[in-house]
């Protein structure tokens, strides 16, 4: 075994991860998460659904996973576990996931690095692999984009976040 | 000197010069040309040297399709290796020296290898040089091998650019066809993208000239272009589409100048038009590789594109009808052309290190040039990448494309069609969906294939030196397969990937064997199309972006308590705490959690939570241990096998209610976990019945373990008396829910508690300091390693391998028992998996005051040749027992203990005595100590 934590930036904990050139990326913490499956979870929150890309306008949406699961952001608290009544198997996830704001005119050519971000390809899901893992997607505003990773991984995202600006940023 | 500028034509721009030098010469050229171009203008034939004989060699071709001319090339304090020269864009203050030759690609110290040939013929390495051994030749013929060499200071902000795009309509070539294509499919509203691997548009158009629809081909392209864009299209000039990979992607390289690294686009097309167009395939004939010898279709090139007329007297051979617009092309520049039909003589070049007449027949004419055609070729490789057919046409004596791959279609010169008119139709049809015209060309050709046993070095694959003999030889040691010829020989390695030798090589096989063409087959078309560095796979993924790891949310607190971080199955974790060496830190680690209390950042283990009203169903069916009598509240530990009986993972089964389970598995194994949950979930199961939620990023959780574990608990006012070995409760701590899971890894008592990442700093720092005042603290996962190995603990992938079921663990109960179904139950009855000689995990001790066993050691067999009959999985120096300690999987294993065996590393033997697996505590009395 060795040693490897030379190796390894430690953390970055300012949640301001980037700004350049008018592209700024700010990671920002959502007051609940709660993942909801089950048959009828598309409907089973009264907050408005998010496919591709479809544009959030609001602090409280539900994210379409796919078509039995959701990801209610800010959402009312609901109690973990089975709920044999609706048929939804809900968990909270509030810690879960790292959220990221995107903004400026060039984030659209920085999420292309990083995988197919075409607004004008349409999907009932904001799940995407991009930048080598799974992502969840969403519009927000003209030129404002939402991206939510496991919080193991939002170290991953800034970090390949930075390496592309630092490398490519005036071609993007 | 025989190529030089003419006074005009071409796309070069004229008014600017370029200084360069080529094997320290210098010379000058103008923007627009290449490295081959430039060398060609000022009367250079030699450009190079060929791979094994270095033999002399100028350009073949004008674009990819010049196997010969690969050079070092230098521009400032940037150099690159191998780049081919025919299309290397020329910069000012460029360097360059040929590849593979020394002093000078003119004057090779290592020609004289030639003179050998005759004793180095197809595969004489791997005949010549077996005894007494080929690692003593080895390194002298890697020095000898190879082409240009890399230079190890790099080139700074060498790094690939990747985008990742989409369109409905990728047209890959920009000459006539692709033109066509791409204008009429814009201009019906489809999304396009047309990508040209030359700076300019215009393919082959400048070769001959020939007006488009009455338009000089500069004002048609111009005009093409102006249309494909005011419709929305796009294009990319100087983008080579490299290769077609599954679901639609294909990958495009995108050249941005000398010593930037390429650009990637990995674009996600729905369909796609090639009209790659075609190459001219080489003449077969005595001393064909003569430098001056070049394909037709590169002497117009260079002309038509770069203002070069690439000698004054030449022969022009070829068996198609264009041969003659050749001929008046390069009439009118200014040349002598003397046409040769390859079909009614034989043919030979005559000349030293470049062609100074040719023979055809009896007679002998001087030239300095020989242009020289077989035929087209159409270049079907993303064709064939994409899955399509080929077929083989009499006609035009070539592999054409046949049934198509989905979405993609091929026209123009990549489909065989030929005469320029023809193909602008066929192309706007195909794009438009509008039905094709009757198949109809003026192209002719008098097919003339490699014939065996003619006289002379007949070269086959110019790079490699690969001759006729050589295929004739293959095939008389039996590598008839053009796959087998393909490797005995060479022929088509390298960067020519066999866009000039593939034809040939297959002809004079089937020439040889009396078989047809198309009955010998082509070899294996891969991307890439042509050479890519390999910084076009790499861009980003450097550094911590090579192979990211999970952070946990308490790293900063490790960091800050003197953390050594390692890679634990994909987590960055503490290793150890402290200044302390490694052993000696380890060591007081483990000794403080079994005399103390130990606390342990576990939030890494999985917490997959499994629900639904089939939940217990499909967990019961997902594990080798039966978990449908597990009480909600309780907590048993379980192991998963794969289909084939095999201990997939292990790790413990929460019930939290009757239709609630988590499942906390290995760290490592939480992705795989769950996409195996998912999988049987989908296959067997009612998806809508049962759902799988990965909260395992949600959670962190700390352990502490030992001794004092109790008090610790104690300390933070925690229902410790409410939970019984193998339960947990549901708490509060700071507001946020607590989980607390009476488990263990270590054989101490230990609790596992589970808070929402956010609330893990408080946690940590209240145990800690809790663990801290009974003289205990934080211990790293090699602490861990050793408390789990003391007690016999497996973990899977170390103590387990691709083979080991779980009786071979010593787990038998569900096996005889279990009556429901579960994954794996009848690959666990098998013949195999009664056998008696199957490994099985067990100790072993050594003898008093030996050092620890190497983990990997074989334990063998006696006798003059010891067989292996296991291996050490785990071994460590156990400080609470004084002594090493080692876990083995050995051949019957189970019904060996107290057998002394042989141990065998690295030439090493020792001894050992087979025990039970676990060396500490066997009755478990400090588990609820």
């Amino acid at each position: 075994m060795r040693d490897d934590r030379l190796k390894w930036d430690a953390p970055a904990s300012d949640p301001k991860v980037l700004a350049q050139d008018g592209l700024h990326v700010t990671r920002v913490r959502p007051t609940r998460l709660t993942l909801i499956s089950g048959v009828q979870a598309r409907r089973a929150s009264a907050l408005p659904l998010i496919g591709w890309p479809d544009q959030v306008t609001s602090e409280q949406f539900a994210l379409c996973l796919r078509r039995d699961r959701i990801l209610e952001v800010g959402g009312p608290d609901r109690l973990p576990g089975w709920d044999a009544e609706a048929g939804l198997a809900i968990s909270e996830m509030t810690d879960g996931y790292a959220m990221f704001h995107l903004d400026g005119d060039r984030t659209l050519g920085l999420l292309k690095r990083g995988g197919v971000a075409r607004p004008d390809q349409p999907s009932p899901s904001v799940v995407r692999l991009m930048f080598g893992m799974d992502v969840l997607l969403y519009c927000r505003g003209a030129s404002g984009f939402g991206l939510c990773v496991p919080g193991p991984r939002a170290e991953t995202l800034r970090s390949a976040l930075r390496a592309h600006l630092s490398q490519h940023g005036a071609e993007i | 000197m025989t190529g030089r500028r003419i006074e005009a034509g071409g796309l070069i721009d004229r008014a600017a010069r370029l200084n360069f030098s080529f094997d320290g010469r210098n010379y000058t050229g103008h923007p627009g040309d290449t490295l081959a171009s430039a060398l060609l203008a000022n009367g250079v034939r030699i450009l190079g040297r060929s791979f094994k004989y270095h033999r002399p060699r100028g350009p073949w071709g004008a674009w990819f399709d010049d196997p010969n001319a690969m050079m070092n090339v230098r521009l400032g304090r940037d150099e690159l290796p191998n780049c081919p020269a025919t299309t290397t864009a020329l910069v000012n203050g460029m360097s360059a020296r040929a590849v593979n030759a020394w002093p000078s690609a003119a004057h090779d110290i290592k020609g004289g290898l030639d003179l050998f040939h005759r004793w180095l013929g197809a595969g004489f390495y791997y005949k010549t040089f077996m005894w007494p051994n080929w690692h003593l030749f080895e390194p002298s013929i890697r020095k000898m091998a190879g082409l240009g060499a890399l230079e190890m200071s790099g080139i700074e902000g060498h790094v690939t650019d990747r985008v990742d795009d989409v369109c409905d309509l990728l047209v890959v070539g920009g000459g006539a066809a692709g033109l066509s294509a791409a204008r009429a499919a814009a201009e019906a509203g489809q999304g396009v993208l047309l990508v040209e691997d030359h700076p300019e548009l215009g393919g082959g158009l400048y070769r001959r000239g020939t007006p488009v629809d009455g338009q000089p081909p500069v004002a048609w392209v111009a005009e093409q272009r102006h249309a494909i864009e005011a419709a929305g299209g796009r294009i990319l000039t100087g983008t080579t589409a490299y290769g077609v990979y599954d679901h639609g992607l294909v990958a495009l390289s995108e050249d941005r100048g000398f010593a930037k690294a390429p650009r990637l686009w990995r674009m996600r097309v729905r369909r796609a038009i090639l009209a790659a167009g075609a190459t001219d395939r080489p003449l077969t004939f005595a001393n064909n590789d003569l430098p001056g010898i070049m394909a037709v279709e590169a002497g117009l090139e260079f002309l038509g594109r770069h203002g070069v007329l690439v000698g004054q007297k030449i022969a022009l051979a070829s068996n198609t009808s264009f041969g003659d617009l050749a001929a008046e092309r390069l009439e009118a520049a200014g040349a002598t052309v003397r046409r040769y039909d390859p079909t009614a003589r034989p043919l030979q070049g005559i000349g030293r290190k470049g062609l100074e007449a040719v023979r055809h027949g009896r007679y002998r004419y001087d030239a300095d040039v020989l242009l020289a055609s077989a035929g087209w070729t159409p270049l079907v490789h993303l064709w064939r990448h994409a899955g399509g057919k080929l077929r083989w046409s009499d006609a035009l004596s070539a592999f054409l494309p046949g049934d198509p791959p989905e979405g993609m279609a091929a026209v123009g010169a990549a489909n065989g069609t030929f005469d320029l008119d023809h193909a602008v139709e066929e192309a706007g049809c195909v794009a438009t969906g509008t039905p094709l015209p009757q198949p109809r060309t003026r192209y002719h050709i008098a097919p003339h294939w490699p014939e065996p046993g003619g006289e002379g070095r007949q070269w086959i694959d110019f790079q490699h030196d690969v001759t006729l003999k050589d295929v004739e030889q293959a095939a008389r040691e039996n590598y008839t397969s053009v796959e087998h010829l393909k490797r005995y020989t060479t022929l088509g390695m390298a960067s020519d990937q066999g866009k000039t030798s593939n034809m040939a090589g297959l002809a004079a096989m089937a020439a040889i064997q009396g078989r047809p063409i198309p009955e010998v087959g082509t070899t294996t078309f891969r991307p890439p199309f042509v050479p890519v560095p390999m910084e076009l796979y790499h861009g980003t993924n450097r550094g911590q972006q090579f192979h990211p790891l999970k952070r946990l949310a308490l790293e900063p607190q490790h960091r800050a308590a003197g953390a050594a971080l390692g890679e634990y199955g994909g987590w960055l974790r503490p290793a150890w705490y402290g200044e302390n060496p490694m052993t000696q830190a380890i060591r007081d680690e483990a000794l403080m959690a079994r005399q103390t209390v130990g606390v342990l950042d576990a939030s890494p283990l999985g917490k997959i939570e499994v629900m639904g009203p089939d939940a217990e169903a499909f967990v019961n069916f997902i594990y080798y241990n039966t978990i449908r009598t597990l009480k909600p509240g309780r907590i048993r530990y379980g192991l998963m096998l794969t289909e084939g009986g095999v201990v997939y993972d292990d790790g413990v089964i929460a019930r939290v209610a009757a239709d609630h389970f988590v499942i906390s598995c290995s760290s490592s194994h939480v992705d795989g976990v769950t996409a195996l949950l998912e999988s049987w979930r989908q296959d067997g199961n009612d998806p809508d019945r049962i759902f799988v939620h990965d909260c395992t990023a949600h959670w962190a959780t700390i352990t502490v373990t030992g001794p004092e574990a109790r008090r610790v608990m104690r300390a933070l006012d925690l229902p410790v008396q409410d939970v019984p070995h193998m339960s947990f409760c549901d708490a509060i701590f700071a507001g946020r829910p607590l989980r607390i899971a009476r488990v263990s890894f270590t054989g101490d008592t230990s609790y596992e508690m589970s808070v929402p990442t956010g609330s893990a700093l408080a946690l940590w720092q209240a145990v800690k300091e809790a663990a801290e005042g009974r003289g205990g603290g934080p211990i790293g996962v090699e602490a861990l390693s050793v408390l789990r190995a003391e007690k016999g603990y497996i973990m899977v992938g170390k103590d387990t391998d691709g083979e080991t079921m779980p009786h071979d663990l010593g787990f038998t109960g569900p096996r005889e028992k279990k009556k429901a179904a579960f994954v794996g139950d009848r690959s666990l009855h098998t013949a195999t998996a009664n056998a008696s000689d199957r490994r099985q995990l067990v100790g072993l001790a050594v003898e008093e005051g030996a050092p620890a066993l190497p983990t990997g050691a074989h334990i063998v067999t006696g006798g003059e040749r010891p067989a292996s009959q296991g291996y050490v999985t785990s071994s460590y120096d156990s400080p609470i027992l004084g002594r090493p300690i080692a876990m083995a999987l050995i051949a019957g294993g189970h019904a060996r203990l107290g057998e002394e065996v042989t141990i065998w590393h690295m030439d090493e033997t020792r001894s050992a005595t087979i025990t039970a697996a676990c060396a500490f505590d066997r009755q478990g009395a400090r588990l609820d100590a």
